[in-house]
């Protein structure tokens, strides 16, 4: 039991990223978030005897911590990302290189959280450099379809980058 | 302009910089393992246990009404068929309840998303059609109950003496519960399936 929880937790310290960048993504209020962490975690916990390595373990870890984000009942409204825009706007002014590919990665997450449910599955694959195939496999979509959706989703974003630096002006 | 391309870059370095840390040490972990088990049981408690409860409270009631009011035979047939219908929905309740957490689990273990969206969505389903037979027939019965039994405290008279006021008191109770099973069906169920029927269909959309 001992060596099956420390094979867990040092698999989970390995993609802890995943579990992270999902929840940003679809949770934007700070509490809700801590509260989706936890779930995903015990979902994990939960579902990890059946897990027999027939996949990667990111793979199998990708599924669960989607399905949990998306089925989670959401209690927080979505005005947090907006705000998030702004304030990066002011700040990235007088800040250093790190701050500036922290506030890249903010407008990001703020522009991914403007998607679908679907899209933003789509694309956090995407960005986490997982092949079109191993995208289609965890959706349940085929690899055309998935191609298909990048490109609208992509566009999708560019709309919307283009959108918030004519209100806010370009601020790199 | 920024382009997904040039974010992509930005991405890959600082897409964890602000992660928080994991619960990784065993105790850590263990404390989170235990919290998630009571919010879990907290939901069970929400769900079979307040059912249970007021089946056992109902029960209960049914069977003094049916030893105090021994002779008034009405009284007693409307007790006896709540009494046996409650039994049933009750146990087909727990046993739809059970296999709602069975099927949650497996969807976790479905082979992709959309198939443990679909698992979750059709269970859900299933349990809400469920849930809405077991209130309509629930709801008037139980209000019924109550009336009866308001009569009997109030008045200790025949239901029709005072036909009115135990209307008015069925009625009342009536709309108070079909107030808050609305609701709580609206929360429960018919919110997030209309999400996860939107996510289905936003998947099978090409």
């Amino acid at each position: 039991m001992e060596h099956t929880e420390q094979q867990f937790l040092s698999q989970l310290e390995a993609h802890a990223g995943i579990i992270h960048r999902i929840c940003r993504s679809y949770f934007t209020a700070e509490e809700l978030r801590k509260d989706v962490y936890q779930e995903i975690v015990y979902q994990l916990w939960k579902s990890y005897p059946s897990f027999r390595g027939l996949s990667k373990f990111s793979t199998w870890m990708y599924r669960i911590t989607l399905n949990t984000a998306i089925t989670y009942h959401r209690k927080a409204k979505r005005d947090f990302m907006e705000q998030a825009w702004v304030e990066h706007a002011e700040m990235i002014a007088d800040s250093g290189v790190e701050e500036e590919v922290k506030a890249q990665v903010d407008r990001l997450y703020s522009a991914i959280n403007t998607l679908t449910e679907v899209e933003k599955a789509i694309i956090l694959l995407y960005l986490d450099e997982q092949r079109y195939e191993e995208i289609a496999a965890i959706c349940g979509m085929t690899v055309k379809n998935v191609s298909v959706r990048l490109v609208r989703i992509k566009k999708k974003l560019e709309k919307y980058f283009k959108q918030k630096q004519v209100n806010y002006g370009n601020i790199r | 302009m920024e382009t997904l391309d040039d974010l992509k870059g930005g991405w890959k370095q600082g897409r964890d910089l602000d992660a928080p840390s994991l619960p990784l040490k065993s105790t850590e972990f263990n404390q989170l393992i235990n919290g998630r088990l009571k919010k879990e049981q907290r939901l069970v408690w929400h769900y079979a246990v307040k059912t249970y409860i007021w089946s056992v409270m109902v029960f209960s009631y049914l069977s003094y009404l049916m030893i105090t009011s021994w002779g008034d035979w009405r009284l007693f047939a409307v007790c006896a068929v709540t009494m046996a219908i409650y039994i049933i929905f009750t146990t087909v309740f727990m046993k739809r309840f059970k296999r709602f957490f069975a099927v949650e689990c497996a969807a976790q273990q479905a082979l992709d998303l959309r198939q443990g969206l679909q698992m979750k969505l059709k269970e859900l389903n299933g349990f809400y059609q469920f849930k809405r037979i077991f209130d309509w027939i629930m709801v008037p019965l139980s209000c019924m109950v109550i009336a009866l039994s308001v009569n009997n405290l109030a008045f200790d008279a025949d239901f029709t003496e005072h036909l009115w006021f135990n209307m008015c008191t069925f009625i009342l109770y009536s709309a108070a519960f079909t107030y808050v099973t609305f609701r709580d069906n609206i929360t429960y169920f018919k919110v997030p399936m209309e999400k996860l029927n939107a996510v289905i269909k936003d998947m099978e959309g090409d």
